[in-house]
């Protein structure tokens, strides 16, 4: 099958300065995602898979190199063209959650809305749908505080997904989940990606998703070290 | 997005009740002392011009006679050139005619020939007399012109006396727009008749009622030359320790020259009563007489200060020394102004003298609401801590709402509206408490008015234009206090901030 492409790097590179001390996270990577393919990308700790990954989602700058995208160069874009694209273009799903406690679920699932321009009431519509969707019906008015880890996720999950967008980008979403609840959580990934989402899943959990991705990248010193291909028949460009 | 912003901003202070009152309450005290001062000196403001307003004050002209070495009175130094050109230029005007009649009798003195008197109108006095007060009230917009013609006097009603200052007035007077309305009777229907109008004040010193008094006489005794020769004389010649016999001698031959002065008294009958009314120089007296009855009779010929200097240089130029004008609106009094002074008069206006008190009250105003603004300057340093902490404590919210698409713009502005509306919540309760303040002190002060028998006062006033003027400042400093914090919340880096714990 062949797809456009949804992603394409050349180059990247991603150099932290302290002082006089340069770190390279990401050097000269390149790298095509086709639209629908389910990407894995693994490697240890400070190989670059988080700045990779912060890179794709438009919320650092490369210092070298470009990524391009469907809606443009997202190197040289303009500040407020980034915020559009991480507001309708790109989910983001991260390893500790990052919902707002002292909201709902709903109002968390809500609130990924807000810069898309919906209006109030179809954002409630769409983010309790997509709450109910995800087997949270029944913890809609609740707060992160009250919810289990694995439900927590699942709110994440279900505020990136809500305003439909062509890319989720999830780094290390398992991490502070058990064995089961990750499992599980893997599965519905594998779902959303056979209903033709593109996921760029950062994990270093080898078993996650090891039935539902394409293809699996390793990194390592911020390079790309390795590629498999773990199912035949997954998108190309 | 600003009402979101405006929703999220108002559940994010909410959150935070203690913190979000305890910021504010540095501006309810800024606002509200704010407030209070400045209803203080409108109040003030309000006061003076109603108590003006009911004087017709703003209504009123006072004439007095001008020319000869005119270096200017107290009050209005026209120069009969006609129009109103400025009192400085007209200070100016008369400084010069007076340096150069020094300078003039210098010259003169030096010559051994008498000096000239410099100036132009040396011996072109221009008194008010009753042809005067005729082209007065021939001016267009005029509604009322008397000359202020007062006397000290003595009125007796039955055993009952008083001291008085009486007044002499045309009959016509109590017929005019301007005249104050009679209480009780009419007002006396000629010149020539023997006829009083007394004031409600006179009928207290006289414990008697307008009922009680009406239709009965007053014996009406002058403090005339002659009396006031007598008192003298009398107490002179016993220092001097005259015999007796000489004393009665030289009192009958003063008294006979004294008799070509005057009757020093008249008894009139009493047809009215009058509600006197303001103050010094421009108030209706306690007992009103005609013109003609008061013209026979032997007077000091001034009451007051103003009419003595008014005699004291025009010298013994027949005519009033000062005249009352009151004309139809206030927008009339510089048009006939400039007309009397075209007659060759002096004019004093109360309007002028009131923008003096204007700019006076305008400082006031500058002053306390300085001092306003350094309350609230205090509490907008709270604004700014309140809310760099409140940066500092959602760094990982930031993150997220950059991560969901929001722009540094987003993120400024609601932080900014958070401020705004702290400042809003606290200008609110500003000036409800500077409002509540000023209720509490009026009513302290009107019960204490009212205990030493003044007639209340309300001395607060809070226009809603300062009100709102109050709220849209204190909003405006809160505002600046949340650019800082808006701005180091709109420069947090993302990335950083969704690796916080």
């Amino acid at each position: 099958m062949t797809r456009s492409t949804i992603l394409e790097t050349t180059d990247l590179t991603r150099v932290y300065r302290r002082g006089a001390e340069e770190i390279r996270a990401l050097d000269e990577v390149d790298l095509r995602v086709p639209e629908g393919e389910y990407l894995r990308v693994v490697g240890a700790s400070g190989s670059g898979k988080s700045t990779l990954l912060n890179l794709l989602a438009g919320l650092d700058r490369p210092t070298q190199g470009a990524i391009v995208t469907p809606v443009g160069s997202l190197a040289s874009m303009s500040s407020r063209d980034l915020a559009a694209y991480r507001a309708g273009w790109v989910g983001m799903v991260f390893q500790s959650f990052n919902l707002i406690a002292h909201r709902t679920a709903l109002q968390n699932v809500e609130l990924g809305m807000l810069f898309l321009g919906l209006p109030k009431p179809e954002r409630l519509r769409r983010a309790e749908a997509m709450l109910v969707d995800l087997g949270l019906a029944g913890r809609l008015h609740h707060r992160p505080g009250d919810l289990s880890g694995g439900e927590q996720q699942r709110v994440a999950l279900a505020r990136a997904l809500a305003k439909g967008p062509r890319l989720l980008l999830a780094d290390e979403p398992t991490g502070n989940l058990d064995r089961a609840t990750a499992a599980a959580l893997g599965r519905i990934l594998g779902d959303l990606n056979r209903k033709g989402l593109t996921i760029v899943l950062v994990t270093h959990d080898a078993q996650l998703a090891a039935s539902d991705v394409h293809r699996t990248l390793e990194m390592s010193y911020g390079r790309i070290i390795a590629t498999r291909v773990e199912r035949e028949g997954g998108p190309t460009c | 997005m600003l009402g979101e912003f405006l929703s999220m901003a108002a559940a994010n202070l909410w959150r935070m009740k203690l913190r979000t009152a305890l910021t504010a309450g540095g501006i309810v005290i800024g606002v509200g002392a704010l407030a209070a001062m400045l209803s203080f000196s409108f109040g003030m403001q309000k006061n003076v011009m109603a108590e003006f307003r009911s004087l017709n004050l703003f209504r009123t002209l006072h004439v007095m006679p001008s020319g000869g070495d005119d270096a200017g009175l107290a009050f209005g130094d026209g120069e009969p050139e006609g129009g109103h050109k400025g009192r400085e230029g007209r200070r100016g005007r008369a400084r010069e005619e007076t340096s150069r009649a020094d300078r003039d009798r210098a010259q003169a003195d030096r010559a051994g020939a008498p000096a000239e008197r410099g100036g132009a109108q040396a011996d072109s006095l221009v008194m008010i007399d009753d042809r005067a007060l005729e082209g007065i009230a021939a001016i267009d917009h005029v509604d009322l012109v008397y000359p202020q013609d007062t006397f000290d006097a003595r009125v007796e009603w039955g055993e009952e006396h008083a001291a008085v200052t009486a007044q002499a007035l045309p009959a016509d007077f109590g017929g005019k727009r301007g005249a104050k309305r009679v209480l009780a009777g009419r007002f006396f229907a000629a010149d020539s008749s023997a006829e009083a109008v007394v004031s409600t004040r006179l009928l207290e010193r006289l414990g008697t009622t307008a009922d009680s008094i009406l239709g009965d006489t007053l014996h009406v005794r002058t403090a005339g030359r002659a009396v006031l020769i007598q008192q003298f004389l009398g107490p002179m010649l016993d220092r001097m320790q005259v015999p007796e016999e000489m004393q009665a001698l030289a009192l009958s031959l003063v008294g006979s020259f004294t008799r070509s002065f005057g009757r020093d008294r008249c008894d009139v009958v009493v047809v009215g009563v009058i509600e006197p009314e303001g103050g010094w120089g421009f108030r209706l007296h306690d007992v009103l007489l005609p013109a003609h009855v008061v013209a026979g009779l032997d007077r000091l010929g001034f009451s007051n200060p103003i009419e003595l200097l008014s005699r004291m240089q025009s010298g013994d130029a027949p005519g009033y020394p000062l005249a009352v004008v009151t004309v139809e609106r206030e927008s009339d009094v510089p048009a006939v102004r400039d007309a009397v002074e075209a007659l060759g008069l002096r004019t004093f206006s109360f309007v002028d003298q009131f923008e003096e008190m204007r700019r006076a009250f305008l400082i006031f105003d500058l002053v306390w609401a300085v001092i306003g603004v350094i309350a609230l300057a205090v509490a907008s340093l709270g604004i700014a801590n309140t809310m760099i902490m409140s940066v500092l404590e959602r760094v990982r919210e930031i993150g997220v709402l950059k991560s969901l698409g929001a722009r540094e713009g987003h993120v400024r502005g609601l932080f900014l509206v958070e401020s705004g509306l702290i400042g809003l919540g606290g200008s609110l309760g500003g000036v409800l408490l500077g409002w509540l303040v000023s209720r509490l002190a009026s009513l302290i002060v009107r019960r204490i008015m009212v205990n030493q028998g003044a007639p209340p006062m309300d001395l607060f006033h809070l226009p809603g234009g300062i009100a709102l003027a109050a709220i849209a400042f204190g909003v405006g400093v809160s505002l600046l206090s949340g650019l800082l914090p808006a701005a180091r919340a709109a420069r947090i880096d993302p990335v950083r901030a969704l690796r916080r714990d």
